[in-house]
């Protein structure tokens, strides 16, 4: 049985929700059952913000994700709020670039990291940090298919042009590419 | 047939609301609902349609009121504090039979509450916010194409009775997104609407009004609406029921709950445990029949809701003092867990002597 739970977290402006989206996008297109619930309503830019998404191959009951399997984290505080919610046997997915190297913090969980602010920074466009850390999420889940979830940004910005399209592919490889080594 | 997409509740009920030949929805910001007029006002004008935002709920309401008159397919929407505005107006629109389709996305009251998903509005909802002696019809979706189907049906029975139809979601699933594909087919659309104030050139003017100030004929009024309405409890009272049939413990819930709940029945009856579920669709008319007369035979029913326990009135209603209805509730918006569902219906279990 298929039933992952994951939770994207980080501060407004960072793309956490879009990515959210996007990953339920990629997960309804591979055939999976899908939820995406987003915090809502009193989010700002620079505040904390997060989504959870659940893809199953049965019916999902709730929405909500109490015990992650993944907690994706792109900041310090979204780290520190949402790891009690992650399985005791789950996996963080960190943006080292915000985060400090606590190694106490993620209690034994498996840890990958990657300064995906630095990288996409590198890139100029620092607004995609979210794409960064879904190439890397993709190297490392490769539960759902890359052309799915890269597809997806049509569905998410239907404005959206050709040179920004494939800037936005070229972020997502990098970060599927990044060694942490 | 439409595609798949990825649709919040709200946004699935526009786009149902569109199909089914709604082309009038005025409303003001509130969450968690804003996602309706975001998607009206982008999705309305493309299809010869009139998207406003109105400068309040209450100017929404006899916005909608106005095209209502004219017989036009109309929606409103709003949240808690928003859908006590609009109350008045429901009572007018009871008054004068107009049709209407009206959407609570639930929030946690009383006052401004907060903007988490609650159900506390059912009392709101099914026993007239407003005053006088009138009813409306209350559905209940518990995902998202449900809420896409149930906007087709809304607007179907608010034309077969005249009558107002609401829409009542937590506000989760009015923001959770779910993969559903929106039935192109209006169901049936060609209503009697002669009564409609539509221009009088060249026959007798239609007055719509709420005002009836000759002896008697406020009685006769309410009494003509008290036999459509005893029909809509005959013809048009839906529930779910899942496993119920053999069930000694009968979980009752409505919305996201519901589904929850159904898990659980899953679980428990893979154990052996004769756990079910019966899922109201429509709120009023309620299934109290239904519970009266098919489900009378479980050791235990409980109900779960997250209000402090105003569904729990009309099973009590149904069943009676004399059954055991117990109450699981969540309060003010906060999340429930699915594990709270087991460990209530565990602890009832024990006492029954059952080992879990």
């Amino acid at each position: 049985m298929i039933h992952y739970g994951i939770i994207i977290s980080g501060f407004g402006g960072q793309g956490v929700l879009t990515f959210g989206k996007m990953l339920a996008l990629a997960g309804m297109e591979d055939g999976f059952q899908v939820t995406y619930y987003p915090s809502y309503g009193a989010e700002v830019r620079g505040g904390t913000a997060h989504c959870g998404v659940i893809i199953s191959d049965s019916t999902i009951a709730s929405p909500i994700v109490y015990k992650a399997d993944v907690l994706i984290a792109m900041n310090d505080p979204s780290l520190r709020k949402f790891l009690p919610r992650l399985k005791d046997h789950g996996k963080l997915l960190c943006n080292s670039s915000l985060i400090a190297p606590d190694f106490f913090r993620h209690n034994g969980r498996e840890l990958f990291s990657i300064p995906a602010t630095e990288l996409s920074r590198e890139m100029k466009m620092e607004k995609a940090t979210n794409m960064m850390m879904a190439g890397y999420f993709f190297k490392h889940f490769p539960l759902l298919n890359e052309e799915s979830f890269l597809n997806s940004l049509d569905d998410v910005f239907p404005n959206i042009t050709q040179e920004l399209k494939t800037k936005n592919r070229e972020i997502f490889r990098r970060g599927f590419e990044y060694d942490p080594a | 047939m439409s595609k798949k997409e990825l649709l919040c509740g709200n946004e699935a009920i526009s786009e149902a609301a569109i199909k089914a030949g709604c082309r009038y929805y005025y409303g003001y910001p509130i969450t968690p609902q804003n996602e309706i007029s975001a998607y009206m006002a982008l999705h309305l004008p493309k299809v010869d349609g009139t998207f406003i935002q109105a400068e309040s709920e209450i100017a929404a309401i006899n916005m909608a009121a106005g095209t209502a008159a004219t017989g036009k397919r109309v929606m409103t929407s709003s949240s808690g504090p928003g859908l006590s505005l609009k109350q008045e107006g429901l009572s007018f629109f009871a008054a004068a039979e107009l049709p209407l389709v009206v959407v609570d996305a639930m929030r946690a009251g009383p006052g401004l509450g907060n903007i988490t998903p609650s159900q506390a509005d059912y009392f709101q909802a099914t026993r007239g916010g407003g005053h006088g002696d009138y009813r409306q019809i209350v559905l209940a979706p518990a995902s998202v194409s449900e809420a896409a189907e149930l906007t087709r049906r809304a607007f179907y029975l608010a034309d077969k009775y005249r009558i107002v139809a609401m829409l009542l979601l937590d506000g989760m699933l009015a923001q959770t997104r779910e993969p559903v594909v929106i039935n192109q087919d209006p169901l049936e659309d060609d209503f009697d609407k002669s009564w409609a104030v539509t221009g009088c050139k060249g026959r007798t003017p239609n007055v719509v009004k709420s005002l009836f100030l000759q002896e008697r004929s406020l009685e006769e009024f309410i009494e003509k609406q008290l036999i459509k309405y005893s029909v809509i409890e005959e013809t048009e009272t839906e529930a779910e029921l899942y496993h119920t049939a053999d069930a000694e413990y009968i979980l009752i819930a409505y919305g996201t709950p519901a589904r929850m709940c159904r898990s659980v029945v899953d679980r428990y009856r893979a154990k052996g445990i004769k756990v079910g579920l019966l899922r109201p669709v429509t709120l009023w008319p309620y299934p109290s029949r239904m519970l009266r007369d098919t489900l009378r035979h479980a050791k235990h029913y409980l109900v779960v809701e997250w209000s402090a326990g105003q569904m729990f009135e009309d099973v009590r209603i149904a069943l009676g003092y004399d059954r055991p209805i117990h109450l699981l509730s969540k309060l003010g918006g906060s999340l429930m867990d699915i594990e709270e569902i087991d460990n209530k219906l565990d602890e009832l279990l024990i006492n029954q002597g059952a080992r879990i």
